[in-house]
This record gives C-alpha cells, sequence and structure tokens, in this order.
C-alpha cells in the first residue's frame, strides 16, 4: 500500500506553544515539496496545529516535555505522525467520531479531532506502552502541473543569457574576421597582380629594344633567364615576335623559333588581362603584355606566375588570427559568464525568494542592492510579499474560522430534534433549511409531561455565528423553563427574563410557542412577535390566520411587566383533523427569481 | 396546503411537508434563499394512538451555499 517513500522527514519540538510556527513551517515545505495544492495546506496546517496543541495541553498538560513530527512523503499520500511521550489523551471514537455524543458528553477537546478527521483522509491514535502517536494521512492530488520538461528546465535563464550572449559575440566576430580577411585578401593579390604586370610591362619595354636592334637569340635568353631568377614567383616568361614565333623561353630553349601556342584555356589576344590556368594541382595566372613601338607591335610577352607565396602567407596569418579568436573566445566566455553573474544573481535571488516564500516563509527580505532598476524590483517585490504575507495570514485565519463554523454548523444540527416524542392523537412534522452554513432559525418538539408537549418556533435576528450561538442557548433556555409549566405564556415570561439579560445589545428573538394539552384536546400558544400560525378548521374546511399580541424576547423595556403585558395568549380546542402550522419569515419571504415574494396566501 | 386538506386523500403530515416544499421549491426556483426556512405542522387525529413521525427522523435539510449556486448555475 504505502511503496517507497519518495522523502522522510523526522524532527522534535519542545511541547511549547511558541514552537508552533516551526513546525508548521516543516510541514508547509514538505506539503510543498509534495505538490500538494495551496489550499490542502493550509487546511492540512490547520490540522497539524491542532494535533500539536492537543499534545501541549493534554498529553503534557503544559508541563516540560517533547515530542516527534515525523513526516513520510509517498507518490500519492503523506503521512504525518505527532509522536509524544506524555499522558495518552485518546478521546473516545477517534478515527470514527460520532459529533453527536460528543456533544452529548461535552468533551470539546474531542471537537478538534473532528476536525482532524474532516481535513485528513484518515486519522489514528495509537496508544502504547511509553508513547503515544497520531498518526494523519492525506491523499496526494497534486497541484495542476506546470508542465515544464527537462530540456526547458535546463534552459536557465543564466544559460540562455549566456548562449544568446556567446552567439551573439561569435556572429560580430566572425562577420569581422570575414570582412577583414576578404579586404586585405582581395587588397594583397591587387598589389601582386599590379607587380607583375609592372614587372611585365618593364620585360615588354626592354625588349622593344632588343627587337628594334635585332638582338640575338642568345641576348634574348639572357634577358628572360635574368627575369626569371630575379623573380621566382615567376614561373615561365615566354617572347615572341609579331608573328607569334618564340624568340625567347624561360624553361625551354629547343622552343625557340617555334610557333607559341597559349595555354588551353587561355585567350591569347587578350592584353594586359590576368587570366587563371590550371596547371597540374596547381592554381596560376597568365598575363600576356605587347611589345609595341608606337602603334606598331612587335611581339608579346608571356608570363605565367604564382600567387601560391600569398595564399600561404595568408594561411599562416589566418591561423594566428584563429588562434587569438579562439583565446578572444575564452576571455569572451568567461566574461558573459561574468556578466550573467551581474544581471542574472539579482533575478536568481528575487527567484529564490519566491521559492521560499511558496514553502512557507513569509519573513526573510530581499536585500536593497544592486542597480537601480534590480534596487527598484527588490523593493517593490518587498512590499508585494508584506501584503501577500499578510493576505496569506489572513486565508489561513479565514480557512481557520470556515472550519470552525463548519464544525459549529455540524453542531447546531446536532441540536435540532432528530426524533419526535411520542404525542397521542397528533400527527407532527417538521422542516428545516438553513440559508447559509450555520442558521438562526430554531424549532423544537418536546414532552413536558405525559400530558403536556411543546411546540416551538423561533427565528434569531440577524445571521452567521452569533444567531446561531444564540439559537442554540434558546433551545436550552426553553426546555429548562418549561419544567413542571403547561402554560405557554409563563414559560415564555421566563424565558425572557433570561435572554433580556443574556443577549447581545440589538439581537433579539420572535418564538412562537405552543403547548398541547393531551387531555384536554387543547392548545394554548403565545407570539412573541413572531409569524401568525396558520389553524385550518377541518370541519369547517377554512384556514385562519392567529397572531396572537407580543412583543419579541430580548428587547431591553422600560418596564419589567411590559413584555409580560404584551403577551397574548390564546386556548383552542382541536377537532379531529384540525392543524396547526407555525413557521419563520424564511417560509413567506421566499422569493422567485424576479424577487416576488411567496406570502402567506400561497400557503 | 388547504387544496391538500380539503381533498378526501387520506392525510399525512409529511405528505403536506413535502408539498408544501415543493410548492415553494417551484415558485423560488431553487433561488438561493435569504433567510433560514423553518415550520412545523401538526394534525389532530382522534383516530391515531402514536405519532407516526416518530417513526421516521425528520426532515433536516441543510443545504450548502456551494451545491446551491452550482444547481442554480
Amino acid at each position: 500500500m504505502f511503496h517507497h517513500p519518495i522523502k522522510e522527514i523526522d524532527a522534535e519540538f519542545i511541547a511549547e506553544e511558541k514552537y508552533l510556527d516551526s513546525i508548521q513551517r516543516t510541514v508547509k515545505e514538505s506539503c510543498v515539496a509534495a505538490s500538494i495544492p495551496q489550499k490542502e495546506i493550509t487546511s492540512i496546517l490547520l490540522a497539524i496545529e491542532e494535533g500539536a496543541t492537543n499534545i501541549i495541553r493534554h498529553a503534557y498538560l503544559y508541563e516540560k516535555g517533547v515530542f516527534r513530527l515525523r513526516i513520510v512523503i509517498y507518490k500519492k499520500m503523506i503521512v504525518f505522525s505527532l509522536i509524544d511521550f506524555g499522558r495518552s489523551f485518546r478521546p473516545s471514537g477517534v478515527g470514527n467520531l460520532d459529533l453527536q455524543n460528543l456533544v452529548e458528553s461535552g468533551r470539546k477537546g474531542g471537537l478538534g479531532f473532528y476536525m482532524i478527521q474532516k481535513i485528513m483522509d484518515s486519522v489514528e491514535y495509537i496508544s502504547t506502552a511509553g508513547f503515544n502517536e497520531l498518526r494523519m494521512i492525506k491523499r496526494i492530488n497534486p497541484s495542476p502541473s506546470v508542465g515544464r520538461s527537462f530540456l526547458r528546465r535546463m534552459f536557465t535563464l543564466r544559460v540562455k543569457f549566456s548562449f544568446w550572449t556567446f552567439f551573439i559575440m561569435l556572429i560580430i566576430i566572425g562577420t569581422s574576421i570575414y570582412y577583414f580577411d576578404y579586404q586585405t585578401s582581395r587588397r594583397i593579390y591587387a598589389h601582386k597582380n599590379e607587380t607583375i604586370r609592372a614587372l611585365a610591362k618593364t620585360i615588354a619595354d626592354q625588349a622593344t629594344g632588343y627587337f628594334i636592334n635585332s638582338r640575338t637569340d642568345v641576348e634574348f635568353d639572357d634577358m628572360i633567364v635574368s627575369y626569371r631568377r630575379a623573380n621566382p614567383e615567376l614561373k615561365l616568361i615566354v617572347l615572341t615576335n609579331a608573328n607569334g614565333v618564340i624568340r625567347a623561353h624561360s624553361s625551354d630553349i629547343q622552343k625557340i623559333r617555334k610557333i607559341y601556342k597559349v595555354p588551353k584555356g587561355i585567350d591569347g589576344k587578350k592584353f594586359n588581362v590576368i587570366q587563371p590556368i590550371k596547371i597540374g594541382n596547381e592554381s596560376l595566372n597568365y598575363l600576356i603584355v605587347p611589345i609595341k613601338t608606337g602603334n606598331n607591335l612587335l611581339g608579346a610577352v608571356h608570363i605565367i606566375y604564382s600567387t601560391a607565396d600569398i595564399y600561404n602567407e595568408l594561411t599562416a596569418a589566418r591561423k594566428r588570427i584563429f588562434v587569438l579568436t579562439v583565446v578572444l573566445i575564452m576571455f569572451g566566455i568567461l566574461g558573459i559568464y561574468l556578466l550573467s553573474d551581474y544581471f542574472v544573481k539579482p533575478i536568481l535571488k528575487i527567484t529564490h525568494r519566491v521559492r521560499r516564500f511558496t514553502s512557507g516563509d513569509l519573513e526573510a527580505e530581499l536585500p536593497l542592492e544592486g542597480a537601480e532598476e534590480f534596487f527598484e524590483i527588490s523593493r517593490a517585490f518587498n512590499q508585494m510579499m508584506t501584503r501577500l504575507s499578510q493576505d496569506q495570514k489572513n486565508i489561513i485565519e479565514k480557512e481557520r474560522m470556515a472550519k470552525e463554523i463548519e464544525v459549529a454548523s455540524e453542531i447546531q444540527k446536532t441540536l435540532l430534534p432528530h426524533q419526535f416524542p411520542i404525542i397521542p392523537k397528533l400527527q407532527v412534522d417538521a422542516f428545516y433549511r438553513a440559508a447559509s452554513i450555520v442558521g438562526g432559525d430554531l424549532y423544537d418538539i418536546f414532552k413536558i409531561d405525559e400530558n403536556h408537549y411543546c411546540f416551538v418556533v423561533a427565528d434569531v435576528s440577524g445571521k452567521g455565528v452569533p444567531a446561531s450561538l444564540v439559537m442554540s442557548m434558546l433551545r436550552t433556555v426553553i426546555q429548562i423553563y418549561s419544567f413542571n409549566i403547561t402554560s405557554a405564556k409563563d414559560i415564555m415570561i421566563k424565558v425572557n427574563n433570561y435572554l433580556k439579560n443574556n443577549t447581545p445589545p440589538g439581537m433579539f428573538v420572535t418564538v412562537f410557542l405552543v403547548i398541547y394539552n393531551v387531555s384536554e384536546r387543547a392548545i394554548n400558544f403565545v407570539s412573541a412577535g413572531h409569524n401568525p400560525m396558520l389553524y385550518y378548521h377541518c370541519g369547517k374546511k377554512e384556514i385562519s390566520k392567529i397572531n396572537p399580541k407580543g412583543m419579541p424576547l430580548g428587547l431591553p423595556v422600560a418596564k419589567e411587566s411590559a413584555f409580560e403585558n404584551s403577551l397574548e395568549e390564546v386556548t383552542l380546542t382541536l377537532e379531529n383533523g384540525d392543524l396547526f402550522f407555525i413557521f419563520t419569515d424564511g417560509v413567506t419571504e421566499a422569493i422567485d427569481r424576479e424577487g416576488h415574494r411567496f406570502g402567506i396566501k400561497r400557503l | 396546503m388547504k387544496a391538500y386538506l380539503d381533498s378526501d386523500e387520506v392525510k399525512d403530515v409529511k405528505k403536506l411537508t413535502k408539498t408544501i416544499i415543493d410548492h415553494l421549491d417551484d415558485y423560488t426556483g431553487f433561488v438561493k434563499a435569504n433567510d433560514d426556512i423553518t415550520f412545523i405542522l401538526a394534525q389532530y387525529d382522534f383516530s391515531t394512538n402514536d405519532n407516526h413521525s416518530t417513526q421516521k427522523e425528520m426532515i433536516v435539510e441543510q443545504i450548502d451555499i456551494k451545491d446551491e449556486d452550482k444547481t442554480t448555475g
């Protein structure tokens, strides 16, 4: 049934009322951990407080002592055990408490247990040699789940802040590097091409003189070999005349005096334009510069050159930038962490505070520190917490009152007669429906002696608990003062004498009291400011409204005899089938949806 | 109430109680009452030796406001 516990708490407390707050805190934290809804937590706190108070008052009789609070959280229930080592104070019927018996026995101590039973799903009181245990079980109906997945919980504010900051930083750094690399590379390559173009022009200018002076092949060859040696990035230099015949070739002198064929993919008529060419796996550039004198084309300089040195330099530079970037990113991550700490820490503090609040700690405040915004948030939060704390206390108090009113309602119901006495020649029935949890109406039917029976319907002014308390008192007072008295008026006078000194100012009671005399087949009755009686004359088949004069009970009067003088006592002899109906104004003043009263005529 | 009492039907105060309450509820349409509804009725019946109703528990109806609110919407 119990499976494995999820969590166990075992704490010892000194049996003094000033430690009740600590007990409540412990219980509340456990309830929060068990995902019990807030409303139920409030009720559970009431039950535990009641149990602990009973130990202090009844087990230890306010003497020194300790007791243990053991809380075991299971998946579907939470078990609270209050274990004391004092005297056993087991109330009768714990586990199956009968409120009727409790009221009749007058043991108010059992009411606390009754309340605990109302709150908890199961209550046991175990008293064995040496200790007593009050075990209370509450089934867990978890709070509606917020439904946050593990992944969502992983992405805390700090992680999100760090991730996005890092991401943005990476984009900025990456874009910057790419831009500067692109610009630098383009500039370096452009510079290189211009250098080669200028070199080719120099060769062409020199070759112009050679063509004009009809230099020998050897002289041509010496010239280009010297250029080739001076510029290692030049892979090939070929000089051709206007007919395309090779006059000098830097790599193969065997090709001199032969027709030069431009490599495949190269347009031989494009002068001064750098054209890319791939030889083997190497990417190279091809440049043709004309050899001219005036407008006469004497030939052309063909140059193949490499930019690998630039590429190698750029690659080395990029490696250095990459290492630098990684180092910067590492510093960036550290900076982000510190920055997130700066921004997120105050928020985490607020979050932590909220968690503490939900777990029942209503006291601790947020420190007023940090940036202006956080200062303001902390101050507003503290103000809000103070108000919430007060509201929370009010809610607990209201809950306590609601529970107490509920118990009062149960008690009130037990005060109403559940069974009528056996009344000769009379069929009797009664009806009671309270408008609120506790009502202010009373009815009672009881036996005075073998020949007399009393019927009472009363209405206490006002509603709620005060009215119900007066109502409870009134029932007892009428029963006591009707002892051996068979006059409705005499009873009413005695009851009024008591009530006028024992009801709160401004509160009064209207009562209709009937005494049935069995042997004389008669009723005598009085009305203390109450609704009239409806009397059905069976023989005449008509209903009369009988309204004897009389002041309400409990009103302050100048003369002692004023109330007595105001009362009019009526006596009627009953015929077979005659019926009397006494009621409160709740019947005649019941309203329909339009607000119209039921009235007496509809009866 | 009078119609019931005038009828030839065998009189039973419990039936009369139910008649009154049904009539009252029909009229109010189960609107939440402002005040408690309480009454006693007693009929003299020469042929009866005992009070029939002692055999039964009284009707004590506690309408919870919340439940009533749900009913009436």
